[in-house]
């Protein structure tokens, strides 16, 4: 309700939000460790590092420390530094649903840091992703959003309270209207044709923020209709193809009081009524230098893993627009040239900026186009994700 | 000199008869009239006795006390059992009347003092009618042939300017004794009901020289009274009653703000607001601009006790804090305690606003209203039938939601805010010792937001509910009771439909039964009692959610209502000592017990109030008693008197709250709950000592100052975890941190309240601090160490000044400084699980900047006469006049790795305003 304040003060134009000047505002250290244990057979990870200032956005890692987990049996699982500040297991480890593990971390400087014990939940498997085609009023200016919102549905059997909490990860394939079909070579002075096509190339958009949903408070023990990310028109992810991998973490109710915390205290709307702030206690504490402010969480959860491909035809037909990010500066009369062939020979042409898209039938003529609009790997990479096709 | 004080002295005396209570003197066969007996003294001794005849009127004493001795001793005896004293000044015996003022050294200081004034103005008592033939002729009411003795009439009539011939509002019109009063209208319309036969009506006036009337009342008849102007005299009777209050009453940290203190101040968006008036106050703070929650002397925003007509008023505020619920046409007037709270108040640990709607007027049907850009109002008060009650009834509405339709292409399109309140008294005088009133209250507010995310609430409504029934019954001459019986309440719900799976409604409500009975006993002269009881039902529906849709999976689930019964008995006794000395002490002793039904979680020993630390819960039967916390709740003041104009005031009090509002931001929002002291919720208990210094100035009291100090501890302090729910939470106690509170503070007060020019200007240092130390990592805030409550102000200066052009113009400018609120700044940003977050300094560490703010307001009243039909005036107000950006808030969120900082601007510009108030 909170966001919605602040439109009732500009209906009478008396209130405004304007940026502060911050600058002043000295930082505090705190560690920072994020850990990650699943059931899946892969390289878990521990990240350490320190807070960095408002103004900063480079990371603060901390390297050498030793980091390992011990499960309730007493089986202790060494992590790897990896790259500074990120300590992994190795590739093939695995936790074990129904078992607990304790994160423990020294610093080089002998700072150690223990978490609660954790259990181990068992996954449940995700029913489907699915997308619908809605409008919605835009969160930046009251004016009304059209995009495909994905929601997920899942259960499960087993009685009581669920919680989870999703990663939810984007492909998507983008087309640029004329794919260069030559390429030229400076060092031949010459063009050849493209052994590797460039017309399509595909974007990984990684997770963000935290999202997390649960069942307490429900007649069963189901997740319907969660809504897990929203593509408006204007992004140009629904043009061709498209695809999530949405992860389900099965995460103690804990965990999930955690991210929670965590969300409201990243939430400020600037009404009257924004939440006081603090720290919000994870399940990590230091026990011999209480000075330190520790941040972070060692998740332990079952994941179930559900990755769709998607077709956005069918959301064009029930009125889905998305704007065609070559329509307006790729148009073919504004910014298709000929040139000559042998001017092209001469290498005197610019192509900087330029590709060769094709020749004319008779092969008197190239055609040229700017790179934007016949280079696909401006806009991602030419490698198709694993799961396709 | 001197016979302008003693007119200042006796109005006041005077003006307090008219509230105090009927005196009936039992008649013996064998007595005498009192003035006998005294003209017997004087005949027989040189004592020559000064007094106004009417209070005599109707004493007689038993004829054979008069006898010798004649001495100090006789008259004792003579005036026992009256409300009459004496003071001795050489022969002369001045009889006083009232002996609350009377005892008051100021008189009898200045007579010694200016004993020869006195003598010359000797004839002030009874001669000072020949100054004037209107004032002495009899003049004689209604038909001598339908006179019957004993029976009432009504002298009804119109007051007016003997220049202008406009008529005069707010005149006082009173018979001394029996003690009957009432006031003119806007019209200078009055009507008052008088015992036929021979009485003097004294008539007193703001800006008008008093005069009376000398009436043979036979039967119901009319007369017109015309005043002469005094355009350097005194402001009115009341206010000089209201000065000399500063100095002379035992009461400490009392503002009392009436119609007229309201009209003064310039309102905001043409809503003129009684609470936000009261802010204007010393020690009195809100936390910023159009927000919810009056912070008094360092405490928090739920520790104020609003009672309208003596019934609770839980949430006060319209349009999230804008304005207040309460509509000022129908208010009479609204004191507020901040400390040295009498004992017949309890519930709050800071402060009681005892809010009084105004009786209705009697004589005929009045309509009143004010049009605004937000809101118009409407009140309608008059007689119903004869001998019937009288009533009045008053709403007022906003069209914000007009408004908001016409806006195009906008998302507030599709919002809805809207809110009204209706207001409604009855009144049965059914005889002179039995009064009944009856007053309802309801307020709404609803809001439908069209959603920008999906997982916010969309539909939220509230409403506030009160019925109170006082009855006023004078038992017998010394005891005068007092019986109220109330019931209110407070209940929201808010609806969330933008998921079908996920869509719910959730309700809540507070409830409160009260029956008080208070009862006030007249000892002497130099002691009086109050005494009563009074007793709470409450009961909370923390929430009660059930599904919306067919399609939606929320299972209904609703948290158990809560249960608490507070009995207070209480009594007080005020003791005027000696002139310098008065002395009142009170013990009023609460007895809270937490009821059933109820499933109580019990937590595993020695683990912190943590959901994974069930162990079980226990089961109570509908009002089993789960717990029980009382305790005494002292109150004491006193007054010590250095001389007439300057006085030392100490007081000591202790309160206690067993009902607590969970307030997670610096402003009250209308979906906090509240919640009963429980088995672990325990009460917050508060103790203030305070201290003061009085001195009025120039002219007695023309200027008066104050000097206020305070300590206030608190025990069980409530604040909450962060990010903790607070709304519908079962474990509720989980989310619940208790600590101790300090608050301490000196306010300073100018006051001048007389003439053409007019305000004050108040400064308050203050602090206020709370230390969360719990056992256990969860339960410590800023390492356990005393830190700035989120509305710790240090400086706060707040100023009214009123200039009076006209009598129809009038000017007024005033302004608010204070320092920044504390708030909770980010000091470092990190990244965890491919979120961005914000890691926040020690909580409170930092401030806002200052705030500064002017109003001005400019109020033009219309013509006055008698014949026009309508009555009206407008008000024009700018509201910042300067136009500063005052920052109520300052934000910061992570945007694409890069944090920004935002501050909240309300009001940055200065907002004009134009009321049109009307009546007729």
């Amino acid at each position: 309700m909170n966001k919605y304040l602040l439109f009732i003060f500009i209906l009478f134009f008396i209130s405004c939000v304007e940026s502060y000047d911050f600058s002043s505002i000295e930082t505090v250290e705190a560690i920072i460790i994020d850990a990650s244990l699943t059931n899946e057979s892969t390289a878990h990870y521990v990240k350490i590092s320190t807070s960095t200032s408002l103004i900063n956005s480079a990371q603060n890692p901390v390297t050498d420390a030793t980091v390992w987990i011990e499960d309730n049996e007493g089986a202790v699982t060494f992590f790897y530094e990896n790259e500074p500040g990120t300590y992994l297991t190795n590739s093939s480890f695995a936790g074990e649903v129904g078992k607990s593990y304790t994160l423990h971390v020294e610093t080089k400087n002998g700072n150690q840091f223990k978490s609660s014990e954790e259990y181990l939940m068992s996954p449940t498997p995700i029913d489907s992703v699915y997308g619908e085609f809605l409008t919605l009023p835009s969160t930046e200016n009251g004016e009304i959003s059209r995009g495909v919102q994905f929601f997920i549905d899942t259960h499960s059997n087993s009685t009581g309270d669920s919680y989870y909490r999703y990663e939810v990860e984007q492909d998507y394939a983008i087309q640029v209207p004329y794919a260069s079909l030559y390429k030229w070579y400076d060092e031949l002075g010459t063009y050849l044709f493209r052994d590797t096509l460039i017309n399509t190339c595909y974007q990984h958009v990684p997770s963000s923020g935290v999202l997390i949903t649960t069942t307490a408070g429900q007649t069963q023990n189901v997740i319907s209709g969660f809504p897990i990310v929203l593509v408006e028109e204007s992004e140009p992810y629904l043009l061709t193809k498209y695809s999530l991998i949405v992860k389900q973490f099965s995460i103690s109710p804990i965990a999930y009081q955690y991210y929670k915390a965590l969300k409201k205290n990243n939430e400020a709307s600037g009404s009257f009524f924004d939440q006081q702030k603090g720290e919000v206690l994870g399940n990590i504490s230091g026990f011999n230098n209480t000075s330190t402010p520790v941040l972070g969480f060692f998740e332990v959860a079952g994941v179930s893993t559900d990755k769709t491909l998607f077709n956005p035809y069918k959301w064009y037909l029930e009125g889905f627009n998305p704007e065609r990010i070559f329509s307006k500066g790729c148009g073919y009369d504004a910014v298709a040239d000929t040139v000559p062939k042998e001017e092209l020979d001469s290498g005197l042409v610019d192509l900087t900026n330029r590709n060769i898209y094709y020749f004319s039938e008779d092969g008197g003529s190239a055609i040229l186009v700017p790179k934007a609009c016949s280079d696909c790997r401006l806009y991602g990479t030419l490698k198709k994700p694993d799961f396709w096709d | 000199m001197i016979k302008r004080f003693l007119t200042i002295i006796f109005s006041f005396i005077g003006s307090l008869q008219v509230f105090s209570q009927n005196t009936e003197i039992a008649v013996q066969s064998d007595s005498i009239p009192l003035v006998e007996a005294i003209t017997q003294i004087e005949s027989k001794t040189s004592y020559h006795f000064y007094f106004r005849k009417e209070w005599l009127d109707a004493l007689k004493v038993y004829k054979g006390l008069v006898k010798p001795p004649y001495d100090y001793g006789l008259i004792g005896k003579l005036l026992l059992n009256t409300r009459l004293t004496y003071y001795v000044d050489g022969n002369s015996i001045i009889l006083l009347y009232n002996t609350n003022v009377i005892t008051e050294p100021s008189i009898a200081h200045s007579l010694d003092n200016q004993r020869q004034d006195f003598e010359e103005d000797d004839v002030f008592f009874e001669n000072e009618n020949n100054k004037n033939d209107v004032e002495n002729r009899l003049v004689t009411i209604g038909n001598r042939n339908k006179y019957v003795k004993g029976k009432m009439s009504t002298v009804a009539g119109y007051v007016t300017d003997i220049e202008s011939g406009e008529p005069v509002e707010g005149v006082f019109i009173y018979l001394a004794n029996p003690m009957i009063g009432t006031s003119t209208d806007e019209n200078g319309f009055y009507a008052i009901s008088i015992p036929n036969g021979q009485h003097e009506l004294i008539v007193q006036s703001v800006n008008m020289i008093d005069t009376k009337r000398r009436l043979m009342v036979f039967s119901d008849g009319t007369m017109d009274i015309k005043l002469e102007p005094d355009q350097i005299a005194l402001n009115a009777i009341i206010i000089n009653a209201e000065r000399e209050r500063n100095v002379k009453d035992t009461q400490m940290g009392l503002a009392k703000i009436n119609y007229e203190d309201i009209k003064v101040v310039p309102p905001l968006l043409g809503e003129r607001d009684i609470v936000k008036v009261a802010t204007l106050t010393a020690g009195v703070q809100n936390v910023g601009e159009g927000s919810a929650g009056i912070n008094i002397r360092g405490g928090k925003a739920d520790q104020n006790l609003f009672l309208l007509d003596g019934t609770t008023i839980f949430n006060t505020n319209h349009f999230f804090g804008f304005f207040s619920v309460f509509n000022t046409d129908a208010i009479a007037s609204m004191e507020l305690y901040k400390s040295a709270i009498p004992a017949e108040f309890g519930g709050r640990l800071s402060s009681v606003f005892d809010i009084r709607s105004k009786d209705p007027k009697n004589d005929k049907i009045f309509l009143t209203g004010g049009i605004g850009p937000v809101t118009s109002k409407l009140m309608i008060e008059g007689p119903t039938f004869k001998k019937g009650p009288t009533f009045m009834i008053g709403g007022r509405a906003t069209y914000s939601d007009y408004v908001l339709q016409q806006l195009k292409n906008s998302s507030l399109k599709n919002n809805n805010a809207s809110f009204y309140d209706v207001i409604t008294k009855f009144e049965q005088k059914i005889n002179p010792k039995n009064n009944l009133t009856f007053t309802g209250y309801f307020s709404f507010d609803r809001f439908q937001m069209a959603s920008d995310t999906l997982l916010s609430y969309t539909d939220f409504e509230y409403t506030n509910r009160a019925l109170a029934i006082n009855w006023s019954h004078i038992i017998s001459d010394k005891l005068q009771g007092d019986f109220e019986l109330g019931t209110s309440s407070y209940n929201y719900g808010l609806g969330y439909d933008l998921l079908p799976t996920k869509a719910f409604n959730l309700d809540f409500f507070i409830k409160e039964y009260k029956l008080a009975e208070k009862l006030d006993y007249y000892v002497n002269e130099k002691m009086n009692f109050n005494f009563g009881l009074e007793a709470k039902l409450n009961e909370v529906n923390p929430g009660d959610k059930y599904p919306v849709g067919e399609q939606s999976l929320v299972a209904p689930e609703k948290i158990a209502n809560e249960k608490g019964f507070e009995v207070a008995p209480y009594f007080s006794a005020i003791y005027n000592y000696s002139d310098q000395l008065s002395i009142d002490a009170g013990l009023r002793y609460s007895i809270f017990s937490v009821l059933g039904p109820a499933s109580v979680n019990e937590y595993a020993e020695g683990t912190p109030l943590s959901k994974e630390f069930i162990t079980g819960t226990k089961e109570y039967r509908d009002n089993q008693l789960i717990k029980t916390y009382h305790g005494p709740e002292f109150r004491f003041s006193a007054r010590y008197s250095l001389n007439d104009n300057s006085s030392i005031k100490a007081s000591y009090g202790r309160t206690r709250q067993n009902i607590h509002l969970l307030i997670n931001s610096a402003s009250i929002a209308p979906t906090d709950v509240w919640r009963l002291s429980n088995a672990y919720i325990k009460p917050q208990v508060a103790d203030q000592v305070s201290l003061g210094y009085y001195k009025n100035f120039y002219a007695k009291h023309t200027i008066e100052t104050s000097v206020e100090a305070y300590y206030k501890t608190i025990k069980n302090l409530l604040d909450v975890k962060v990010g903790s729910d607070l709304q519908f939470n079962p474990y509720v106690e989980t989310a619940i941190l208790q600590g101790k509170g300090r608050s301490y503070g000196i306010e300073l007060s100018v006051k001048k309240s007389r003439g053409w020019l007019t305000g004050w200007i108040n400064y308050t240092y203050s602090r206020s601090l709370i230390q969360l130390n719990g056992e256990f990592p969860e339960e410590v805030i800023n390492g356990g160490v005393f830190f700035p409550t989120g509305y710790d102000k240090p400086h706060y200066i707040n100023s009214v000044t009123n200039y009076k052009f006209t009598r129809r113009l009038t000017m007024t400018l005033n302004f608010v400084y204070s320092t920044g609120v504390p708030v909770t700044y980010p000091v470092g940003k990190w990244n965890f699980k491919s979120s961005e977050n914000l890691f926040y300094s020690e909580r409170n560490a930092f401030r806002i900047p200052d705030y500064f703010r002017m109003d001005l307001g400019i109020n033009i009243e219309g013509s006055h006469k008698i014949k026009k039909m309508v009555h009206s005036s407008w008000t024009f107000s700018v509201y910042n006049l300067l136009g500063r950006d005052n920052i109520y808030s300052v934000f910061f969120k992570v945007e694409d790795g890069v944090v920004n900082g935002y501050k909240l601007l309300v009001f940055p510009t200065p907002i004009p305003t134009i009321t049109y108030n009307f009546s007729f």
